[in-house]
């Protein structure tokens, strides 16, 4: 809830304004009467604490205000018990005075009291369409059908008729309806939603009346034809949808311009590396200073939000886990600790990568790590995997290869093994793609073996091989069956998206163009059944809250079904907490993505969950 | 008709280099740009750029409050302003902020669309 604050005294103003803010409301202050009346024009607040007297003339500035036709409460501070000056208060349409000195405590008790005393309707009967909402009888019907609301159903309907088109946050909502003092969960908010949906849906009302508005909160739809709802929100009616256009030749010069920028800003941006590697050491040796964790925290954030921008994806991921993990308050366990100082450490190295600067098939992130290969393998092969903006590491033995799977940042995405079979190494060899195998069997191994037979070819294939090269082999040939075993399957994959956000299905569609899915996106959950037989998707995306039938209940439907039960499934969800994250995980779902979400992360998501379904079939 | 002029109020400089890039090569327009809500304020005012785009994150103000004051300046108050937020800082956006802006783009912002999204949420 927003209060306006408006008194000369700067120290009596910063007070106040701490002890408001202390009790979780936002304030704005200004010291004078114009600037009040500036910020009353623009700004809807849901109660006003005016100094009474001069300089200001609160009174003055209480009686213009209702004359204007405002209704938020006022609370006018008086300078002294001046019956005289409460009297001209009260009558100049202030709701409660308060005499200075006075205690804090009394003030925020009167402001919450006044704050429950707003009413809730500023029309007397609401109507849009075949909405019709009688704020003195609490009647709501929709084609003169009575809906049979609960009490907090009917609030929220007269909140959202009180604003059309205005969209509520979750947070808004519950300032509004609920008691600061005993916040329910967020769920709750949402349960009382859904009950007033399925209210409107009897009565005969669109299933998205009370619509979501992605990323943000929800709202009453406009009657004319409303804007789709966006990834970004906007006010402004757009009554096209822009196509966007996937990167193509057209970009080359963007992405030459942008490589280009990189450079110019690497050595900038590298400079906040400095504190999180503080950071880094400090966690191991806790605790962390606390404004070490602050610097550290900013340089995460800042990276978090322009690495991306600079086509440097991983990157921007790896630094959101950081800014995530700096953001707990609680502190970090030593095992966090070893983690954070590999997502340092895998920071630098996307940092040390240059930005595509080729459109086509984009590769997601990869490391290759090469095992048992000659000097002169290595060296051939490094050099050409760069080229192809494939990183690579050596492993010299076999346990420095098991090492690297054991650490999520040096987890490789795929393995180059060379296999000598008239040597002792080879059992070793074996046992090493044995123990990937079975224990990472979404890390593809590639073996390169020279005269090998037939047999010898089977043993690698039994033991989980994914592709045997001849040797001698040229390096460009190890690249092209990398890119074969990492892509060959998931080019064609059939993805199905249901989101009930049309626009943000038109995005997704063609952001993920470039990864050549055979994508079908379905804006009505209700169809979804006779969709998933239609296309027969190789995996499913679902956004978590839709109108009418949720996700999760999609989700269950699918895990129900022996033909279905197997089906990889994305969450995509707008919520953070871990209540949203266990509810994903317990219907059965495979993983899950907090929106807004880039088109990297879907596509390395989705390669990265039909990967793992392959190796399960093999 | 001339190129559109863009205001950008980031304090962080390489957000300004790849912007720059980003407007200029996708749509030819050209961006104006601040690295304080102070420096932004005087910019708009002075130079009446076509948009704004407004971090919510300034080292000397928040976001919304910048917002406010663009508003409340009969100079500046027609001027759409589009935010531009990390998705962790979405908390720190005021209600009130929201219906103000003319739209939201998040950060970070993919270079190769960014021009046409803009163009998207002011109707352009």
């Amino acid at each position: 809830m927003r209060i306006l604050l408006v008194d000369s005294d700067e120290y009596l103003q910063a007070m106040l304004q701490k002890s408001l803010m202390e009790h979780g409301y936002a304030v704005d202050s200004v010291s004078d009467g114009e600037s009040a009346l500036s910020y009353c024009s623009f700004m809807v607040y849901d109660l006003l604490i005016l100094k009474a007297g001069m300089p200001i003339d609160g009174i003055g500035l209480c009686r213009q205000l209702r004359q204007q036709g405002q209704r938020v409460p006022i609370l006018l501070l008086t300078e002294q018990d001046n019956s005289p000056e409460r009297i001209n208060g009260l009558n100049a349409g202030a709701d409660d005075c308060l005499t200075k000195p006075f205690n804090l405590e009394e003030l925020n008790a009167r402001v919450r009291t006044l704050l429950r005393r707003e009413s809730l309707p500023q029309l007397p009967i609401f109507k849009q369409g075949e909405l019709r909402v009688d704020f003195n009888t609490f009647e709501v019907t929709y084609s003169g059908h009575e809906l049979n609301l609960t009490p907090k159903e009917y609030a929220l309907m007269a909140l959202f008729c009180q604003s059309p088109q205005r969209v509520f946050t979750l947070q808004d909502i519950l300032d509004r309806l609920w008691d600061l003092e005993e916040p329910p969960q967020e769920s709750t908010v949402r349960a009382h939603i859904k009950g007033l949906r399925q209210e409107l849906k009897t009565a005969g009302a669109p299933t998205d009346l009370v619509e979501t508005v992605y990323g943000i909160g929800y709202r009453l739809k406009p009657t004319d034809q409303p804007e789709p709802s966006k990834v970004l929100f906007g006010r402004r009616s757009t009554d096209r949808l822009a196509p966007i256009e996937p990167p193509g030749q057209d970009k080359t010069a963007h992405l030459i311009a942008r490589a280009k920028a990189w450079q110019q800003c690497k050595e900038h941006l590298l400079s906040y590396l400095t504190s999180l590697k503080q950071a880094a050491v400090a966690l191991a040796t806790p605790p962390l200073p606390d404004q070490l964790q602050q610097d550290a925290r900013f340089a995460a954030h800042r990276l978090a939000g322009t690495l991306g921008s600079f086509g440097l994806s991983t990157g921007s991921q790896i630094a959101q886990t950081l800014d995530q993990l700096l953001r707990l308050k609680t502190p970090l366990p030593l095992a966090r600790a070893t983690e954070f100082q590999g997502l340092v450490d895998a920071l630098e190295q996307a940092m040390h990568e240059s930005p595509p600067t080729q459109v086509g098939m984009p590769i997601p992130k990869t490391l290759l790590l090469i095992v048992n290969a000659n000097a002169e393998l290595n060296q051939q092969v490094t050099t050409t995997a760069k080229v192809a903006e494939i990183q690579t590491a050596i492993a010299p033995s076999f346990n420095e290869a098991i090492k690297s799977f054991e650490k999520e940042a040096s987890l490789p995405d795929v393995v180059l093994l060379n296999i000598y079979f008239d040597r002792p190494t080879v059992d070793e060899a074996m046992a090493f793609l044995e123990y990937v195998s079975q224990e990472h069997p979404q890390v593809p191994v590639l073996v390169i073996a020279e005269n090998a037979q037939m047999l010898e070819r089977l043993a690698v294939a039994s033991r989980g091989g994914r592709l045997f090269l001849d040797s001698p082999v040229t390096p460009e040939q190890v690249i092209n069956a990398i890119a074969q075993a990492l892509h060959s399957s998931p080019t064609n994959a059939k993805i199905l998206i249901v989101d009930d956000d049309p626009y943000l299905l038109h995005l997704l569609q063609t952001l993920l163009a470039p990864w050549r899915f055979e994508i079908t996106v379905l804006d009505q959950p209700q169809a979804f059944w006779a969709v998933l037989h239609e296309v027969e998707p190789d995996l499913v995306v679902l956004d978590f809250d839709m109108p009418e039938i949720t996700g999760i209940q999609l989700c269950q439907l699918l895990r129900s079904d022996p033909r279905w039960a197997q089906l990889p499934v994305l969450f995509l969800t707008v919520y953070t907490d871990a209540a949203v994250e266990t509810e994903i995980f317990a219907v059965g779902a495979d993983d899950y993505l907090n929106k807004p979400v880039t088109a990297d992360a879907l596509a390395n998501r989705i390669l990265n969950r039909l990967a793992r379904v392959r190796r399960r079939l093999i | 008709m001339p190129p559109k002029r863009i205001l950008l109020i980031d304090d962080e400089i390489s957000i300004h280099v790849i912007v720059r890039i980003s407007l200029q090569t996708e749509a030819n327009w050209m961006t104006l740009t601040a690295t304080s809500g102070t420096e932004g304020l005087a910019q708009a005012t002075n130079k009446l750029p076509d948009a704004i785009l407004l971090d919510i994150m300034l080292p000397d103000t928040d976001g919304n409050s910048v917002l406010h004051q663009l508003q409340a300046n009969p100079r500046t108050q027609n001027i759409p302003v589009i935010l531009l937020t990390a998705q962790a800082d979405a908390d720190m956006l005021a209600p009130a902020s929201m219906r103000l802006a003319a739209g939201m783009i998040a950060k970070p912002f993919d270079s190769l669309t960014l021009a046409e999204q803009i163009a998207m949420l002011l109707g352009w």
